[in-house]
């Protein structure tokens, strides 16, 4: 799987993670990292791709990283994906109560997307199996479309609502 | 192969997790802290991977307090997941005793790394344990 996997397919799956993940193949090269690497460590992506991951963790020192993990991939095609926390998770003071409990919300359907994701991405499973996980994570990408949708509507009626006060 | 326990009142996220810890783990799964509870009663796992908010008469947090006040149980790891990622929420966490924390949304895959790292730690300290009283008895 790993040999069919390029940097911008990553980039579709782990795009707007909270973590930064760089996979390493059979081989033991840097075959993919997505954007959140590069923002938590600022370095490129095009500078470790290829590289071993015994240059990748040297070049790694000097980075300035939260947290950082390497999980076995458990599968003969990738060897490992290596996480990179980005900042600890906090919710900012602006946030309303009414716009935390749908970001909470959202986190939801989020968790079997992003679950769903990693696992087809680092695990190999029959044809039949891959599509009952993506009609499962489409399901859940509708739900997350439902629920903004949702917190839109009561934002329209909210501006609404201040603006007949003024 | 160690139990675990899933709770989750979301079947989506249940099954997630079952296709995520079925190659290194035997699975339970409760769809709330009631259910479970009467599970862990009847037999005890060797970790749970317990949601925080869930309906019923318990949340996660009470029964993670409740777990880990009874002596017969306090030794099961247990691992809040939540989609509450505040500060203060991972701190009641960890007062009411959880061993850690997972924050919505997570990986799988480091999820069961975790485990299995948390689980045979726990096994070779109690081999140590036990290994140290034979030797204290003979």
């Amino acid at each position: 799987m790993s040999q069919n996997l390029t940097p911008s397919a990553l980039d579709d799956a782990w795009g707007g993670g909270d973590w930064g993940m760089v996979a390493i193949d059979f081989d033991g090269n840097v075959c993919a990292a997505n954007p959140g690497f590069e923002k938590c460590t600022d370095i490129s992506q095009s500078v470790v791709l290829g590289m071993s991951e015994a240059d990748f963790n040297r070049a790694l020192t000097s980075a300035r990283v939260v947290e950082r993990r390497r999980v076995d991939s458990g599968d003969s095609s990738l060897r490992a994906i290596y996480y990179f926390r980005l900042e600890d998770y906090s919710v900012s003071e602006s946030y309303t109560p009414g716009k935390t409990l749908v970001a909470e919300s959202l986190r939801e359907p989020l968790t079997s997307i992003y679950g769903f994701a990693e696992l087809l991405f680092a695990r190999n499973y029959d044809e039949l199996t891959r599509r009952n996980l993506l009609t499962l994570m489409l399901g859940q990408v509708e739900l997350m479309s439902k629920l903004i949708k949702e917190q839109l509507e009561i934002d329209k009626w909210e501006m609404a609502a201040r603006a007949e006060q003024i | 192969m160690k139990k675990i326990l899933i709770v989750d009142d979301q079947p989506i996220i249940r099954h997630m997790l079952k296709f995520a810890l079925r190659e290194k783990f035997a699975l339970e799964e409760a769809c709330d802290a009631d259910q479970a509870y009467e599970m862990i009663l009847a037999s005890p796992p060797d970790a749970i991977v317990l949601d925080v908010m869930m309906p019923g008469s318990m949340d996660g947090y009470q029964l993670c307090e409740r777990i880990k006040r009874d002596p017969a149980l306090s030794g099961i790891y247990v691992v809040l997941v939540t989609a509450c990622g505040q500060v203060t929420d991972q701190e009641l966490g960890r007062t009411l005793g959880a061993n850690a924390y997972f924050i919505k949304p997570f990986s799988p895959l480091m999820l069961e790394q975790h485990l299995y790292d948390a689980l045979l730690a726990n096994a070779l300290a109690e081999e140590a344990e036990a290994k140290r009283e034979r030797k204290d008895s003979e």
